[in-house]
């Protein structure tokens, strides 16, 4: 039997003074213990809080969750927790008081909330869309949902929006992350999602990790990479390419240390190196490459090629990239990449949050395209996710506006009325026309032309670039918002209606992680008050929209989920009608992969897994290698090794890819000298409405720092600690100074976690997005910054319910 | 005035606890050890990662740790000593396993983790 | 709610009539005494002023030689000031 917290606190109390008095009392605290030895039972899932799919089991004791352990045997993190991982037990059930419990509404956003019953909950949200449905047509309706919700829950509300509100305005916030590698992936590969694996990291003799602070963003996985280092000190390298020294960068042999916005300059020099050095691989470009260039993909010869990159030598290069940027060591990196054994490249937000994403993905590609470095043991372009169901659920699920389930593309015919087909609705019910991307869809709420909008399991309020640009927009009162999650946040703020979800673990469902893995976590405990897993608030809100509407294919977008139990049996359903129709084919064919064969693994199954049989052993580690991916034998064309079978290209060839330097869309200016650049925290995850909330991890970072570098700091008069004011033409900060060699000189970085006014970075970054993924670019803005003040004592910030 | 009576007992009890930390491990007896020697810190002062005070109050321990693999993985100070309301010298080693379970598993039943892995250097073996 | 962990200094003649005596004082937990008149004593209040309060009037108790404060945790007060209660 566990203690309570102010039990514990009490039983403290009374032995710290017993032991003043030298007394022996006839109590202990050691019930306290997360890891008594009477444990009722473990339950295995995976880590809630990044994309590294971390497996895990959850202690429960009399109902309660009360501590989580790694799982050894699992693939992923072979047993290893960072300390979120090791601590979000605490969010769970009653564990945390401020959990939302109850469905809150008010009609205006300037009036308090009201407990109300789920029914008129659900009658109110159904109401409300099919009024705006009828009244402004379906595309004034919208969905923005999570790369942290289940597979299971994006599947059915991408398909309750489309097949059954007629409209393709489906988004989620991994367009703020993802959408560029997704971009680079189709374009350079032909298919999204990484060739290999994890397992690479025990095989690679060459890491080279460009915008990507591995150390902090993922721990678990970069323990991995660090193991490899420093067990092969001599013969494996590392280098890392960023404009702010990071924890990651030390364990680097080499630092290239580029001015923001220069990064594709820089990987056009290694490929000039890769080039006029001979170190490319003749045979691997012969069988497997095409260079293409322009918009419209014009295919061009390898001669062409060269003299485009001429332009990039490593001597112009380095003048160009600034910071510690030398030819040499342009020359050592592409030296080292080229000549490895296996060489994996990895990267996250600093390259795909560019307004040029796509194409410094394309960059980092063509290094490994031009050097045969992919499909071998150790070779891989890898890019890190960050949420843990980004890839599963979003972009294999259909969580963007532009593809349906199963990587098809909205716009292609046969592909769209294929889904129709599977989901047994008229032809023609999909509009054909992908629906608004993230950064349109906030947009079209500021003009007011989407006028309800579910927003679940996120918070845009505080992770939109130029957010209050955007809040302007969602504090309308003809727009109605509806907020699914399970803490208050800063969107919750801005709701008229809140629906409390149950969180992980108290609810069943799939999350995919970064290397194609689908994992299961079954419910273990009980969710706080009324809260209730978001597969069940879609089924009936749908069933209710059917009626509203009169519209009886809405109903038949969940008639095959009916009757079913919430807990487990729906969530089940839906994943079987995802895997075995409409995944089953496809690239990411996942029919293997039923809950009966994740449930026996320790960690999940890597598609494709077209079988049971294939399954059960995991799946497929290397994609496109016959031998070792089912779909090479099926699809082979030839003889060779590597079968690029991928959707996008039906040419079957790798793309090397033309792309210029291009800078950031603002630059530091004589008004605003400074280069902002924002990234994570390694306590504190996204918006902190979860990490925020245990106490270990808000003491470890209790707010957003500005990491200023020394020179800059000398030059301008602060200290650690000093008030900094953080301004740029969208917004100001004002946070305490970290005076640290982490950004380069010209450059401030600042951590974009925290909930308080003046030190959401949110505020102050830019909106300008990739032409292509249409993603933004929260990594380069122009701000100007200014000592307000010597240090204050500052208090962490969290939105709170108003009682 | 509110707290002062609260404020000035805190201070004595800070010295007090550096002044009576060696009398204090003889004298106890398990049942009775204290679950938290830190000295008491106000709640601002709480707002402080453990790492930034022990860099100068115990150098050493620091430097071990910031130089072993948990200080390069970054395995901060609380995941295994806990917070200030469940500090602890040694860890419980149950809080190893949430890492390291199958060496937990697998370990001598009567050695501690850290007899064969030195705390704060975690060398692979002793 | 804050909670204090206290050693009580009690006349040692008279430790029952002190325990019985300190039990009395609403908020206060005895949890074990000595024969040198040491009392083991836990006191809970709604704020830290009103445990002031709580250790004047046991000061006040005439077999009480001396408290001290051994252990305090005051962190939802804490948070209540964070939240601006």
């Amino acid at each position: 039997m566990g203690l309570s917290r102010r039990e514990f606190i009490k039983r403290t109390a009374a032995l710290t003074a017993a032991s003043y008095a030298g007394l022996s009392l006839p109590i202990s605290n050691e019930d306290y213990s997360a890891h008594a030895s009477d444990a009722d039972s473990w339950h295995k899932g995976t880590c809630r809080l990044c994309g590294s799919g971390c497996r895990l089991e959850l202690e429960v004791k009399n109902g309660k969750a009360v501590a989580l352990r790694g799982i050894p045997q699992s693939r992923t993190n072979m047993g290893y927790l960072c300390m979120k991982g090791m601590l979000f037990y605490k969010l769970m059930g009653n564990n945390h008081p401020e959990r939302l419990k109850k469905p809150l509404y008010r009609a205006r956003k300037d009036q308090p909330f009201r407990e109300i019953s789920w029914d008129r909950a659900l009658d109110i949200a159904s109401k409300e869309f099919a009024k705006t449905v009828k009244k402004y047509g379906n595309n004034s309706v919208a969905y923005y949902g999570s790369g942290q919700a289940f597979t299971e829950e994006t599947y059915i509300f991408q398909k309750v929006m489309r097949g059954g509100l007629k409209t393709n305005n489906v988004e989620g916030n991994p367009r703020l992350c993802m959408a560029s590698a997704v971009g680079g992936y189709v374009t350079s590969f032909g298919a999204d999602e990484p060739i290999g694996s994890y397992s690479n990291f025990e095989r690679a003799s060459c890491f080279f990790i460009i915008g990507s602070n591995t150390a902090e963003a993922h721990p678990v996985l970069f323990r991995r990479i660090m193991r490899r280092k420093m067990d092969n000190k001599d013969t494996v390298k590392v280098i890392n390419a960023d404009p702010r020294v990071s924890p990651t960068s030390r364990i680097a042999d080499l630092h290239l240390q580029f001015a923001p916005g220069t990064d594709l300059a820089l990987l056009n020099a290694m490929a000039y190196v890769i080039l006029e050095d001979k170190l490319y691989n003749e045979d691997f470009l012969k069988n497997y490459a095409d260079f293409r260039m322009g918009k419209k993909k014009k295919k061009v010869s390898l001669q062409k090629y060269m003299a485009f990159i001429k332009d990039y030598t490593p001597e112009k290069v380095a003048r160009i990239c600034g910071g510690n940027i030398t030819a040499d060591k342009i020359r050592k990196a592409a030296l080292w990449f080229a000549k490895s054994e296996g060489t994996m490249s990895l990267w996250t937000m600093g390259i795909n949050q560019r307004s040029r994403g796509v194409w410094a993905n394309n960059l980092i590609h063509n290094l490994h395209i031009l050097t045969g470095q992919l499909c071998r043991p150790g070779a891989d372009s890898f890019s890190l996710t960050g949420q843990p169901n980004a890839c599963g659920g979003v972009r294999e699920g259909g969580g963007l506006c532009h593809i349906l389930p199963a990587h098809r593309l909205v716009k292609k015919n046969k592909l769209r009325h294929q889904v129709e087909r599977l989901w047994g609705i008229p032809e023609g019910r999909i509009p054909p026309k992908p629906g608004y991307h993230t950064m349109a869809m906030f947009e079209a709420v500021n003009e007011g032309k989407i006028k309800a909008i579910w927003i679940n399991c996120t918070s845009p309020a505080q992770s939109l670039p130029n957010c209050d640009k955007y809040r302007k927009g969602m504090r309308r009162e003809d727009v109605f918002i509806v907020v699914s999650d399970i803490f208050p946040t800063k969107t919750t703020e801005l709701a008229n209606l809140i629906l409390p979800t149950a969180f992980i673990f108290e609810k069943t469902g799939v999350y995919g992680c970064t290397e194609r893995r689908s994992q299961l976590t079954v419910k273990a405990v009980n969710a706080p008050g009324e809260a209730k897993p978001e597969v069940w608030m879609v089924r009936e809100w749908a069933l209710r929209l059917s009626k509203e509407l009169n519209d009886p294919v809405i109903k038949k977008c969940v008639e095959p989920f009916m009757g079913k139990e919430p807990d487990y049996e729906l969530p089940k359903a839906i994943w079987e009608e995802y895997t075995q129709k409409l995944t089953k084919g496809r690239d990411n064919d996942l029919s293997g992969a039923t809950y009966e064969v994740l449930e026996k693994l320790p960690d999940g199954v890597q598609w494709p897994a077209p079988t049971k049989q294939w399954a059960l052993k995991g799946g497929t580690d290397i994609k496109f290698v016959r031998g070792l991916d089912p779909l090479a034998d099926k699809y082979a064309k030839n003889d060779l090794p590597y079968q690029f079978y991928g959707p996008a290209h039906p040419d079957r060839k790798l793309w090397i890819w033309l792309r210029p330097q291009k800078g950031p869309a603002e630059m530091p200016d004589s008004k605003y000298p400074f280069y902002l650049s924002t990234g994570r925290i390694i306590d504190h995850w996204h918006t902190s409405s979860m990490t925020g909330r245990i106490i270990e991890l808000m003491r470890a970072n209790p707010y957003a720092y500005v990491e200023v570098n020394p020179k800059d700091a000398e030059r301008l008069g602060i200290k650690p600690g000093d008030m900094i004011e953080v301004v740029s033409r969208r917004g100001r900060n004002i946070l305490p100074a970290k005076v640290y060699v982490g950004p380069c000189e010209g450059m401030v970085f600042v951590y974009w976690h925290d909930e308080d006014e003046n030190r959401m970075i949110n505020r102050v970054t830019k909106d300008a997005f990739d032409p292509g993924s249409k993603e933004p670019e929260f990594k380069i803005c122009a701000c100007r910054i200014k000592r307000v003040s010597g240090p204050r004592p500052l208090k962490p910030f969290l939105v709170h319910m108003k009682a | 005035m509110k707290g002062q009576f609260l404020r000035s007992c805190i201070l004595v009890l800070a010295v007090a606890l550096v002044v009576a930390c060696p009398a204090w491990a003889s004298k106890n007896t398990p049942s009775s050890k204290p679950a938290s020697a830190h000295p008491e810190l106000s709640a601002q002062e709480k707002l402080t990662p453990c790492s930034q005070c022990h860099k100068d109050a115990t150098p050493t321990v620091y430097k071990e740790w910031y130089n072993s693999v948990h200080g390069i993985d970054n395995v901060k100070c609380f995941q295994c000593h806990g917070t200030y309301e469940d500090i602890k010298a040694s860890p419980d080693e149950a809080t190893c396993a949430s890492c390291h379970n199958a060496q937990y598993m697998k370990r001598p039943k009567n050695k501690k983790c850290w007899d064969c892995h030195p705390a704060h250097y975690f060398f692979i073996h002793k | 709610m804050p909670v204090g962990g206290f050693v009580i200094n009690v006349d040692p003649e008279r430790i029952e009539e002190s325990v019985h005596r300190l039990e009395s004082v609403e908020g206060v937990e005895i949890h074990g005494s000595d024969n040198k008149g040491n009392v083991v004593a836990v006191m809970e209040s709604s704020t830290s002023s009103e445990m002031e309060a709580m250790v004047k009037a046991i000061m006040a108790i005439e077999t009480v030689y001396s408290v001290a404060l051994t252990y305090f945790n005051g962190e939802d007060e804490v948070e209540r000031g964070r939240d601006g209660v």
